[in-house]
């Protein structure tokens, strides 16, 4: 919200003020001054003057010579480019000597032979209005010769304040001046009273012409109108439009002004009705009913909900309450008298209606945040008051009928707080001392009454004592709490609850084993070359439905689009899409990991576990140093890192081959690995499946795993005891193996583990080939086993048998055949 | 015949020193020392002509021939050297290598920055005596807005713009990471004092500075007698670890519906220590988090009595710490895990 100081300056005395020490002032008392605008400076020496002729320049077709009075200043022969220029008007008139505020001095001279004493200005050329072209023409009561700043009420400042939504006092000049006053100490002045004007007589709950029935006091609990008869609808006096300047609106009209005027100044919204084209002699404020639709003045037709609060005449509804008025009764040019409205609604009710139809108005939005009912009253008032003072300066006969009307039903009772000695301390942790406590909230408003403040009707934010002690602290400033480190004995000991409001809620502190256990995976990878990924947990429903093979997610009700419109289930997404993005910059090796959660849909339960997953990976070159900058990364790289974060993370893995389990539809089916933990499987490692590497346009080959990183970490960890070292020489044998070239190698280390004898000691396999050396459709398996006898000497023969029955028992259960 | 082995003996110790010395190996040598010194050597020959003479002469022979034999090791011995010597040599020569090139293995990766920035809070609280919470991003939306002071159909609620699950309308994407306090209180008896760091998400259009998805660090510490004073006095020394010296810190009043009173928290600009720059916008302030005292509604959602416990919270957002210390523009550079990005973070 924009607030001009001038206005401000009405209300509580600035006398000896500076704006920008005063906007410092008030951020940090949380009114947060976003912005300042100085307006009219400069144009001190710029003066109204009228247009009494327009004659043609001799000597060009574009220009005119306007002769202006400037009062006491004298009658000076102006040329002029204006279009607008015409006798009558009144326009500024800068004269000789004068340096506008864009720098340019007025000098006397000769335009195309005719000389001209001064210039009349546009708003832009005097830095009021960047979009005002041709001459302001300058409305409302003025004498020529006057001070063009002294009619617009200039300079002025204007502040943008950035308010909270607690706040809602704020939505006014007057709630600003309160504000200031209690923070700098000013008294305020008297205008910021109830409006003792002598056109409005007592208030009524009926009138003659009109009356308004509430059905819904919950939605309404306070209306009042007034009726103004006798006004032209026109341009508003230039004071009122520059004011709506400073207050960052637009000059719409001056029934509309003054309702801006009336609402800018006293945070209450007020809508004027064009009071012939109601219908009836009732307004009723209702429940909106099933299939009621209404036409606003944005000309947008709507179909009202019931729990929408409407205002209607007896054709029907003429605004939704406190968001938007319709078309039929809108105020226009033709508008000759006006019933204006200004009531309390409430601020729920109306923030559901703006929701609903998408309205977001300036009525809406300080409806929604909590108006002062108390003020109703008195905005109305002004209202009436700058109605009949502009339409009178506007030459109108303006006249105030008997129809106000205020129905009232709202509960007397006050909001009352209590705030107990050394409450304030205590939550501070200052000592701000029971009298100044006193003095600041009464200068807040809040009158001490029995031992309890009782809550001025402006302040919706507050209703217990610990608002009582944020207005204190606000006021002595934040900066004058000291700061106490609080005592740290180390480790509090984690506690349940035993009265924990609900069963079995998961414990949100994390085990510092858990928390060490990330750091080093992701340690492990970064010293292993992967860099670590971080993506946001949307998904693309069909780019992760190709990944998974499933259709179900977690899907989002607004999102911002269809890519990101579910909630993934498996990090591949992101990192797929990443070496994507990488490979198009020309990455040569790409070896991404990420950790983050996963949603299941079938987790059910509201409440449910959001698995941890790691995923990873690896394309393009193994290496990018010199001796295997050619390499292409295969399988084994992948495994070699996913085996070394089993070591980090302690809980060592190990890869099997998928047997019967479906291998999901991300992996290719020939180089599929069901990563192993403990006794269970946490993950899958392989090559990508070409499909994917196709569509997905990457640049083989792509190497990929994922793992529920929450059974992994579940695994217990390795355990650790010292082994007896050998003292006698051990002796090893060698085999190489001719076996089918499908045999995986896991399946010859089981049937070597099958009949393993308590002299070996060691197997490595330490060669495979498959070429041209074998068979078509066989390979060879070279691996090593170490004898040893741990008590003694041993024989040879021992050896020679014992490893003879092995290479008999492997040929005759594999089919193969020792080279 | 004594006369002819002698001058044999003589011949034999001067050839084989000339073979010792022509050898060019050290297994050459051992091939040629085996021809003289071995037991089918030819000293060995001789010894055994010595039956050939008298008595008498025997032992002045075989003096003479164990003189020759030690003679000959002598010579043996230092050829062996010379020839080892040569041999090292060589292969100094040899195995000359470019120690510049790049080594094998040893690339490291890169650590995400937002990962730094995340680990480093952590690690300042941690020091601090503060345990880690973290929490479901799918909320419910008692969590997430009504427990922390939230009102339904409250404008409170607008600050945060939120993404709602289809056909759960109890079901969300947290907006803050403020949820954990509630999870954290409700599960546990204070005292309690945690760090919660995590994502969140907020339907916010994507911008400069805005994604729909950001990170941030929750914290709350509740205990007896816990005062704003506790507040100041941990935020400037969580500043100073921050930035590795003392930084002056600013609170000013602002609203978050589950703390009263709140605030904004503003260090000195570590760019131009106050001086005004590009980075503070000339104020000499850089607006790094929110924090206050917990609101009493908010212990009474969770079933504590304000009147025994107090506490206090922050949050700060963790991108927003790493624009700064990294000097990141864009907020979006985060989340595309470009590698020319993230090399620096090795
Ligand atoms: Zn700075």
């Amino acid at each position: 919200m924009r607030v001009s100081w001038n206005w401000l300056s009405e209300f509580v005395d600035l006398e000896g003020c500076e704006p920008l020490a005063t906007a410092e002032r008030l951020s940090l008392a949380g009114l947060e001054v976003e912005g300042i605008e100085r307006f009219g400076a400069g144009i001190e020496a710029v003066l109204v003057a009228r247009v009494d002729e327009v004659s043609p320049h001799p000597g060009a077709d574009r220009l005119r010579l306007a002769t202006v009075d400037a009062g006491t200043h004298g009658t000076f022969v102006i040329v002029c480019g204006a279009p607008n220029v015409r006798p009558g008007i009144h326009v500024p008139f800068a004269p000789v000597g004068t340096v506008l505020p864009n720098g340019v001095e007025i000098q006397a001279a000769s335009i195309r032979g005719v000389p001209s004493h001064g210039m009349l200005c546009s708003a832009d050329e005097l830095g009021l209005d960047a979009d005002g072209e041709g001459l302001l023409e300058l409305w409302g009561a003025m004498t020529p010769g006057q001070s063009l700043g002294e009619v617009l009420g200039l300079p002025d400042w204007s502040f943008e304040l950035s308010l909270t939504p607690n706040r809602a006092d704020c939505h006014g000049v007057l709630g600003v001046a309160r504000e200031i006053s209690a923070l700098l100490v000013r008294p305020l002045k008297r205008g910021h009273g109830p409006v003792a004007s002598s056109r409005l007589g007592s208030p009524r709950e009926s009138a003659a012409r009109f009356e308004v029935r509430i059905e819904d006091a919950d939605g309404c609990p306070r209306y009042a109108f007034a009726v103004v008869t006798g006004l032209t609808e026109g341009v508003s006096p230039s004071w009122v439009q520059q004011r709506l300047r400073c207050s960052g609106v637009r000059p719409v009209s001056r029934i509309v002004d003054v309702t801006s005027l009336a609402m800018l100044e006293n945070g209450q919204p007020l809508h004027a009705f064009d009071l012939e084209r109601l219908s009836g002699s009732t307004l009723t404020v209702r429940g909106a009913r099933e299939g009621e639709t209404m036409e606003g003045i944005d000309h947008a037709v709507r179909a009202l909900d019931p729990d929408d609060l409407v205002i209607a005449d007896e054709a029907g509804p003429v605004a939704i309450a406190g968001v938007m008025g319709g078309v039929r009764s809108e105020v226009s040019s033709g508008t000759k008298a006006v019933l204006i409205e200004c009531a309390h609604f409430a601020p729920s009710r109306v923030r559901r209606a703006a929701r609903r139809h998408a309205l977001h108005t300036e009525a809406s939005h300080r409806f929604e945040r909590g108006v002062d009912p108390g003020a109703v009253d008195r905005a109305l008032g002004r209202a009436v008051e700058l109605l009949v003072r502009i339409a009178e300066e506007s030459g109108d006969r303006p006249l105030v009928s008997g129809d106000w009307v205020d129905v009232d039903r709202r509960s007397p009772e006050a909001k009352r707080v209590s705030l107990p000695e050394g409450f304030v301390a205590r939550h501070l942790g200052l000592e701000v001392g029971r009298e100044r406590e006193l003095e600041i909230l009464e200068r807040l408003g809040f009158e001490s009454v029995d031992g309890a403040f009782v809550v001025p009707s402006w302040r919706f934010d507050v209703s217990r004592p610990i608002d009582l002690v944020e207005e204190v602290a606000r006021v002595v400033g934040y900066d004058s709490i000291p700061a106490v480190m609080p005592s740290m004995q180390p480790g509090v000991a984690v506690r349940r609850r035993m009265d924990a409001p609900l069963d079995q809620l998961a414990q949100p502190i994390v085990p510092r084993e858990r928390l060490e256990g990330f750091t080093r995976l992701r340690d492990s990878f970064c010293v292993s070359g992967w860099n670590e990924a971080i993506h946001p947990a949307f998904g693309d429903p069909e780019r992760q439905a190709r990944l998974m093979g499933v259709n179900e997610f977690l899907r989002i009700r607004n999102p911002l689009g269809e890519e990101t419109s579910v909630l993934r289930r498996t990090l591949l997404d992101g990192l797929l899409r990443a070496v994507r993005h990488n490979q198009s910059h020309g990455a040569e090796r790409v070896a991404l990991f990420e950790t983050g959660k996963v949603f299941d849909p079938a987790s059910g339960v509201p409440d449910g576990p959001e698995p941890q997953h790691v995923a990873g990976v690896l394309a393009g070159l193994a290496s990018l140093r010199w001796m295997e900058a050619s390499r292409p990364a295969d399988l084994h790289d992948l495994q070699g890192a996913l085996e070394r974060l089993g070591h980090a993370v302690d809980r060592p893995i190990r890869f099997e081959s998928p047997h019967d389990i479906d291998v999901p539809p991300w992996l290719h089916p020939g180089q599929a690995a069901v990563v192993c933990a403990g006794g269970g499987c946490v993950g899958w490692a392989g090559g990508l499946h070409p499909e994917l590497v196709d569509s997905l346009d990457l640049q083989g080959p792509v190497l990929a795993f994922e793992a529920d990183l929450d059974e992994w970490l579940a695994v217990a960890p390795a355990t650790r005891s010292a082994a007896a070292v050998p003292r006698f020489p051990g002796s090893a044998r060698d085999c190489a193996l001719l076996v089918d070239r499908s045999l995986p190698w896991a399946a010859v280390e089981q049937e070597i583990r099958s009949c393993w004898h308590p002299l070996m000691e060691q197997l490595r396999l330490f060669d495979v080939y498959a070429g041209d050396r074998v068979a078509e459709g066989r390979k060879s398996l070279a691996f090593r086993i170490l004898y040893r006898n741990p008590e003694g000497t041993l024989l040879d023969a021992d050896v020679e048998r014992i490893h003879g029955e092995l290479i008999s028992h492997l040929e005759r259960t594999l089919g193969a055949v020792q080279r | 015949m004594t006369a002819s082995v002698s001058n044999e003996l003589a011949k034999l110790v001067t050839e084989a020193r000339e073979k010792f010395d022509s050898a060019l190996t050290e297994d050459e040598l051992n091939r040629v020392k085996a021809g003289y010194l071995g037991r089918q050597g030819a000293i060995s020959a001789l010894m055994r002509r010595m039956k050939e003479l008298s008595p008498e002469e025997r032992p002045a022979f075989g003096q003479r021939v164990n003189a020759a034999k030690d003679a000959l090791e002598v010579a043996l011995d230092r050829r062996r050297e010379a020839l080892r010597r040569e041999r090292i040599q060589r292969a100094i020569e040899s195995e000359r290598m470019d120690v510049t090139l790049p080594a094998r293995g040893g690339e490291r990766g890169a650590l995400h920055p937002l990962r730094r920035v995340e680990q480093d809070l952590v690690g300042i609280f941690r020091r601090l005596g503060y345990d880690v919470a973290e929490g479901p991003e799918v909320e419910l939306d008692f969590h997430n807005f009504s427990a922390l002071n939230f009102p339904a159909d409250h404008p409170a609620r607008d600050m945060q713009d939120t993404f709602h699950l289809e056909g759960e309308p109890d079901r969300l994407l947290r907006t803050h990471t403020s949820s954990v306090q509630i999870r954290t209180l409700l599960a546990n008896q204070p005292p309690v004092r945690i760090v919660a760091p995590g994502a969140v998400y907020r339907s916010d259009e994507v911008d400069m500075t805005h994604s729909p998805c950001f990170h941030q660090i929750e914290g709350l510490f509740v205990d007896r007698g816990v005062t704003m004073a506790h507040l100041r006095g941990t935020l400037e020394a969580f500043a100073a670890e921050l930035f590795g010296r003392s930084v002056g810190i600013r609170l000013r009043p602002s609203f978050f519906p589950f703390v009263e009173p709140g605030a904004e928290v503003d260090v000195g600009c570590v760019f131009c220590d106050g001086a005004g720059c590009r980075v503070c916008g000339q104020t000499g302030w850089i607006e790094i988090l929110g924090a206050g005292m917990v609101h009493p509604a908010v212990f009474e959602s969770v079933g504590l009595d304000p009147e025994e416990w107090t506490g206090f919270a922050f949050g700060m957002g963790i991108e927003r710490i790493a624009m700064l210390r990294y000097g990141v523009q864009d907020i979006r550079l985060f989340y595309e895990n470009d590698l020319r990005f993230l090399a620096p973070f090795a």
